[in-house]
């Protein structure tokens, strides 16, 4: 089991969709912190609080991006545990996961 | 401009700058001051009226014309101008103008500007300068964006722009579904444009995964009376206040890239 604590380990100021958007994007928090943690380990907590706020850009590349590289929804949805005192980030981030279609 | 080349910004009447006006200004001279490379002088007659001095001197402009006059910003509505500008998604910009209010506005409420401020970059490197700019001047697109804050009047102005091509101009590539419904209502002026993008955005279901931006611009007002947002792209604005019917306007002429502006009420303790 791992858990990822996006303000400290990441960047308080997580922003932005692709690597080419800027420092703390979705896209290099998906490959630098969640597909790595998904492929490897059995339980992946993810701890949102203590950012400034996630925009639908980063959490849709975050999250749906893992769908589109292939990671299976099952496995996501099985591993994957969203910790955030706004309770609507998580569902957020529960439909960007289903609604996201393979590559 | 003379017959020199020479170019003289008068300020001399100038008796109040409004944000947004402030803020395009700069930006604008900042890039042409980018593009003359120094072939073109640029000098200023310094404004009368000494808060608009101070003005020009807080957000940069008097630096930027090389100006040596020792103006000083002092008064409180001047000082509390902050500006900030970057050629990325950088979330921690937020802080170098919004920092300040922590503890003073809600926490939902800075959570909400977090997320439309930094959309709005997200759209500006995503979206913004995929075309030139009608302006004549031939320029390399820079993707950058220019942001002010102001307290004033017990509100928090929050001012956001690019000097890109503009919705309307961006849209019908970027969206063209959009544009198709937009073509058959026969409705195609700018703030048209704007209005349906803003509101194709906020109606986007989580299956649409992109195209969100502006939903998350308009909804930091969601909810806070006496709350608007204006989005002025081109020669349109939509304007979208809490609680009321939101209104667009089509001006004649067109600002030549997009401007956002917030502007909320801060709570009664902290507005004397």
């Amino acid at each position: 089991m791992i858990t990822i604590k996006v303000a400290n380990e990441f960047s308080r100021y997580p922003a932005g969709r692709f690597t080419k958007d800027g420092p703390y994007s979705g896209e290099h928090f998906r490959n630098k912190f969640l597909l790595p943690a998904i492929q490897k380990e059995d339980r992946v907590i993810v701890e949102l609080d203590g950012a400034r706020g996630y925009g639908s850009s980063f959490l849709e590349e975050a999250f749906g991006g893992l769908v589109r590289l292939g990671v299976l929804k099952e496995v996501i949805k099985r591993k994957l545990e969203i910790r955030a005192t706004n309770l609507s980030l998580k569902q957020e981030i529960e439909e960007y996961i289903s609604n996201a279609n393979p590559a | 401009m003379d017959g020199s080349g020479k170019v003289t910004l008068d300020f001399s009447l100038a008796e109040k700058m409004h944000a947004e006006g402030t803020l395009l200004f700069l930006a604008e001279l900042k890039r042409l001051l980018r593009h003359v490379k120094g072939e073109v002088e640029i000098d200023c007659i310094l404004p009368h009226n000494n808060k608009v001095a101070q003005v020009l001197k807080q957000v940069g402009v008097l630096d930027l014309l090389g100006v040596t006059a020792p103006i000083v910003p002092v008064d409180h509505d001047v000082v509390n101008w902050k500006a900030a500008h970057g050629t990325q998604v950088l979330g921690e910009k937020y802080d170098d103008i919004l920092q300040q209010y922590d503890g003073d506005i809600a926490e939902l409420l800075q959570d909400k500007l977090y997320t439309g401020i930094t959309e709005a970059m997200t759209n500006v490197i995503n979206h913004a300068y995929d075309f030139s700019r009608d302006d004549g001047l031939n320029v390399a697109p820079m993707k950058e964006w220019w942001m002010f804050s102001q307290q004033q009047h017990g509100h928090l102005t929050i001012v956001f722009c690019d000097l890109g091509a503009g919705i309307p101009r961006t849209l019908p590539m970027k969206r063209p579904g959009v544009w198709r419904r937009i073509v058959n209502l026969g409705r195609t002026s700018d703030s048209d444009v704007i209005r349906h993008a803003v509101e194709d955005s906020v109606s986007r279901t989580m299956k649409d995964y992109r195209g969100k931006g502006l939903g998350q611009i308009v909804r930091v007002v969601s909810g806070i009376t006496g709350a608007t947002v204006n989005i002025f792209s081109n020669r349109g604005v939509h304007s979208v206040k809490c609680g009321v019917k939101p209104q667009s306007v089509t001006y004649s002429d067109s600002i030549l890239g997009t401007l956002i502006y917030w502007r909320i009420p801060l709570p009664v303790k902290e507005a004397a």
